[in-house]
């Protein structure tokens, strides 16, 4: 702190800065209101696309004709053409369900 | 949404307000919570205003400056690196913006020494020395009456630390060009000073 004083001293820039920024009021209240307005909606929508761009996407994808299902499903539903299913709910010889 | 437990009360004392530049960035690019900016925003929204009004010497235009910068500077949080300070990279974008400003608006007046049509030869170097330990006042009046390209110029290299490198970058020039800026805004100001304050020639 001592030799940011002992600097200034020697330096009639940082003085002047000091007392224009003392001098200077703040910027308007609605200064601020539009830059935290503008900080606030980019990052709402920065949010939306965020969650729900990859789910629009796949919807658009749909209703063209391909496939919008996860690589799990597409394994799952390849698994029941092969008749590979393991499914808890298969009937047991005692005719119970598991 | 909730409101973090720092911020509640609003409290000078909150343990964000101890929080570094660097830190508070760390928290809004992790949360991307307005919150974390605004602190930001109550840092540096009065420095950066009073460049813009030193600079654009017209004070409504320095609140639209002033807001354009940050928001210039919240669209680009996530690509500061911390090669430099904080502080630097806010002044490099107001200095750029404000310079960008005053060429699109004059844009047949030259905004530094070294663009007007016959610029003079500089013979010897001005000490930095003539221009720290001028006299605050005189010094205020110098900036006022020099080219503002010669201005700004002087108040990175003086004023905010900036080094040539910096400088450089901020007005996307070479670093000798850079260096002969300064050269011939410091022999400009020296210039006005000995026109305007004949008795104090040093």
């Amino acid at each position: 702190m001592a030799s940011a004083d002992s600097n200034n001293r020697k330096n009639s820039f940082k003085k002047l800065a000091e007392i224009e920024t003392n001098q200077t009021p703040q910027p308007s209240p609605q200064t601020e209101r539009n830059v935290m307005g503008t900080a606030r909606n980019i990052g709402f929508f920065g949010n939306v696309l965020e969650l729900y761009l990859s789910k629009a996407i796949g919807m658009l994808s749909a209703l063209f004709g391909g496939s919008d299902l996860t690589d799990q499903a597409s394994e799952n539903i390849q698994d029941l053409r092969d008749g590979s299913f393991d499914n808890d709910n298969t009937i047991e010889p005692s005719g119970r369900a598991n | 949404m909730k409101t973090p437990s720092s911020f509640r009360g609003k409290s000078s004392k909150s343990p964000l307000s101890k929080k570094t530049d660097s830190e508070v960035i760390k928290l809004y690019l992790k949360t991307q919570r307005s919150d974390y900016f605004a602190i930001l925003y109550k840092r540096y929204s009065t420095k950066v205003f009073s460049k813009c009004i030193s600079l654009l010497k017209d004070e409504a235009l320095a609140q639209d400056a002033t807001q354009e910068i940050f928001t210039k500077i919240f669209l680009n949080l996530s690509k500061f690196s911390e090669r430099s300070k904080f502080s630097t990279w806010v002044y490099s974008i107001t200095y750029n913006f404000c310079i960008d400003f005053l060429r699109k608006r004059k844009k047949s007046k030259a905004l530094f020494s070294d663009e007007m049509e016959n610029p003079p030869d500089i013979v010897d170097d001005v000490p930095d020395s003539a221009l720290l330990e001028m006299e605050v006042l005189k010094l205020k009046k110098v900036l006022e009456l020099i080219p503002t390209g010669d201005k700004a110029i002087l108040l990175m290299k003086y004023q905010d630390d900036m080094s040539i490198k910096e400088i450089a970058a901020t007005l996307d020039k070479s670093e000798s060009a850079i260096k002969m800026k300064i050269k011939r805004a410091k022999h400009k100001a020296q210039n006005v000073y000995r026109d305007i304050f004949p008795s104090n020639l040093n």
